[in-house]
């Protein structure tokens, strides 16, 4: 595949986002015709269709962007930081933290208003146990790091085992909803966008540091980064954007490991480019993936981190089969 | 015959075949006890997973969450397993009929089978005049409820996260039907599901009946296919004029 220009890359991008907006708000159980999703997203007629746009479908959609956009950019961090292209941003630990924490919660019998600031308080927990731990010695290489992380994670889903086997078989398919991940109830959108945002915008700053860290953390300090720091840059941004996602939406898989290796197999090799093309597939493949799960099989619904999979699986390997480079 | 209703069948003629009335009966689930102890089990109840009602004194509680504990069921020597089809494991039930220990698997598909189970259990236990009184009083207060009322629309509120509701493939949809209610779902070919919440919404304003803990409506007893489900039809079918319709596809939050 010819490297693409950057800018046409970004376009490119952008344009599939928006139209996986588009296709996730003109889709629903109920047939509401396109002209008049468009027609109501602008004006207020008090219709029941007029309440399905705007307090299901478009909250909906656009937290679903916001989470996958999160998902790819704290994936593509994290692929930086452990010099490992199987980096994803529950590699180490964090939603196991969050789950946790979470179905510790549920069998105590806590209501839901707690589930998310308790999601996000055992996403920060393990992170700083991990980088505590990890830190004892002088410089905490990516494979000390990733040793560390992945323990811990090994150590959360064994505590979630046990949450799972000692619950009541009527918390489980709650449990179980939002270990897979869940956004039926993710319907405050603005916080998550501006967490996304921020998240792009300090991605965007250590950008350049990134690119030559990329040939290599010594190389790297030969040319004035300073890897300590950088890690724990990379690190702490990564894990706060994973535990917003998780507390929002649960652990939903794939988008973040699988979003930035399409990217650069899109041709995206600078990180400047990489971050933002990688948040804008991460959220359009979330945003599609959670359109089927809510429409599929209507009025049930699926849970969106299997079909993250079911989506996200063919569209990798077909790329990954046209680019014999990799 | 279905599959499961075959199997009961089987272990209850292996039952009557071992020997007489069972003496000691151990019960596996919530809504099992409860059975046992309206066909007059009293005396018989070694051990149990103990529902609303206090156990009788001597009864060993069990715990209904985990695996069954195998080494202490032994030890208790039962000759009759009273177990739930859906809520014990497989793996259990199955070792225990290895084990040469009879077991009645209960799973009711409508309310008419709570009466059934109590029968049945009478003829295990040797309990037969009492369980036929428990069978007869049971299906006389049923009788009592008013399914010839005009039947109303109703959203079965199981879990607020994710919204979690009631298909038609489930023994309260014959609750609800004699207390004068419609799950607004029976069509859905399911048990319990994930309702995806823009289909609610577009059923508009239905009245909600709460099946979750701190429920209105004294309806815990919904909560599992035993003997007081009569008594919490009755109270339904009593209440369903007060139900309130909660604004269209309100569920939970938001």
């Amino acid at each position: 595949m010819p490297r693409r220009r950057p800018e046409r890359l970004l376009a490119l991008a952008l344009g599939g986002a928006l139209l996986a907006l588009l296709v996730s708000l003109a889709s629903g159980s109920t047939a509401i015709p396109f002209e008049r999703v468009l027609h109501l997203l602008f004006l207020d007629d008090g219709s029941t269709a007029d309440r399905i746009i705007d307090q299901l479908r478009l909250p909906r959609s656009l937290s679903a962007f916001a989470v996958g956009g999160i998902l790819a950019l704290a994936g593509a961090l994290m692929q930086v930081l452990l010099r490992n292209p199987l980096g994803d941003p529950y590699v180490l630990g964090v939603s196991g933290g969050a789950s946790s924490a979470v179905l510790g919660g549920m069998l105590a019998g806590l209501s839901l208003p707690w589930l998310g600031p308790l999601a996000f308080a055992g996403a920060l927990l393990s992170m700083l146990v991990v980088f505590g731990l990890a830190r004892s010695q002088d410089d905490p290489g990516a494979t000390r790091l990733l040793l560390t992380g992945v323990v811990m994670a090994a150590g959360w889903s064994a505590l979630i085992s046990l949450a799972l086997s000692l619950s009541p078989p009527m918390q489980l398919p709650g449990m179980l909803f939002w270990l897979m991940g869940d956004l039926s109830d993710a319907l405050h959108p603005a916080p998550l966008l501006a967490v996304l945002g921020l998240g792009l915008g300090a991605a965007l700053w250590l950008a350049p540091r990134l690119n030559l860290a990329a040939f290599g953390m010594a190389q790297a300090s030969v040319l004035g980064v300073d890897p300590r720091r950088l890690r724990a840059q990379l690190y702490f941004l990564a894990s706060l954007l994973t535990a917003a996602a998780v507390a929002e939406a649960g652990a939903i898989g794939f988008v973040g490991l699988v979003t930035p290796h399409m990217a650069r197999l899109l041709g995206a090799t600078d990180q400047r480019v990489l971050l933002p093309v990688s948040v804008l597939l991460g959220g359009a493949l979330l945003t599609l993936a959670d359109t089927a799960a809510r429409t599929l099989i209507a009025p049930m619904q699926l849970p969106v981190g299997v079909l993250t999979a079911v989506l996200g699986v063919p569209v990798f390997l077909w790329l990954l089969h046209r680019e014999r480079r990799l | 015959m279905r599959l499961p209703a075959l199997l009961s069948l089987l272990c209850l003629l292996t039952a009557l075949v071992h020997a007489g009335p069972a003496r000691r009966v151990v019960s596996l689930a919530p809504h099992t006890t409860e059975l046992v102890l309206a066909a007059g089990g009293q005396e018989r109840l070694v051990a149990a997973v103990p529902a609303d009602a206090p156990l009788p004194s001597g009864v060993l509680r069990l715990s209904a969450i985990g695996g069954l504990d195998r080494e202490r069921l032994l030890a208790l020597r039962p000759d009759l397993v009273v177990a739930w089809t859906s809520g014990n494991r497989p793996a259990d039930l199955a070792w225990l009929r290895r084990q040469g220990i009879p077991v009645y698997a209960s799973e009711p598909r409508d309310l008419a089978r709570i009466a059934e189970d109590i029968r049945a259990l009478g003829r295990l236990m040797g309990t037969r005049a009492r369980a036929e009184q428990a069978a007869r009083r049971f299906l006389a207060t049923l009788a009592r409820g008013c399914a010839r009322a005009p039947a109303r629309e109703v959203y079965v509120d199981i879990w607020d996260h994710p919204a979690m509701s009631l298909g038609g493939r489930h023994w309260l949809n014959d609750a609800l039907t004699r207390a004068g209610l419609r799950n607004t779902f029976a069509q859905v070919d399911r048990g319990v599901f994930s309702v995806e919440r823009e289909a609610l919404m577009a059923r508009g304003a239905l009245p909600r009946l709460q099946l979750r803990d701190g429920v209105p409506l004294g309806a815990r007893a919904l909560g599992r296919p035993g003997p007081a489900v009569a008594g919490a039809v009755q109270q339904l079918c009593r209440q369903r004029r007060s139900l309130h319709p909660a604004p269209a596809g309100e569920t939970g939050r938001y």
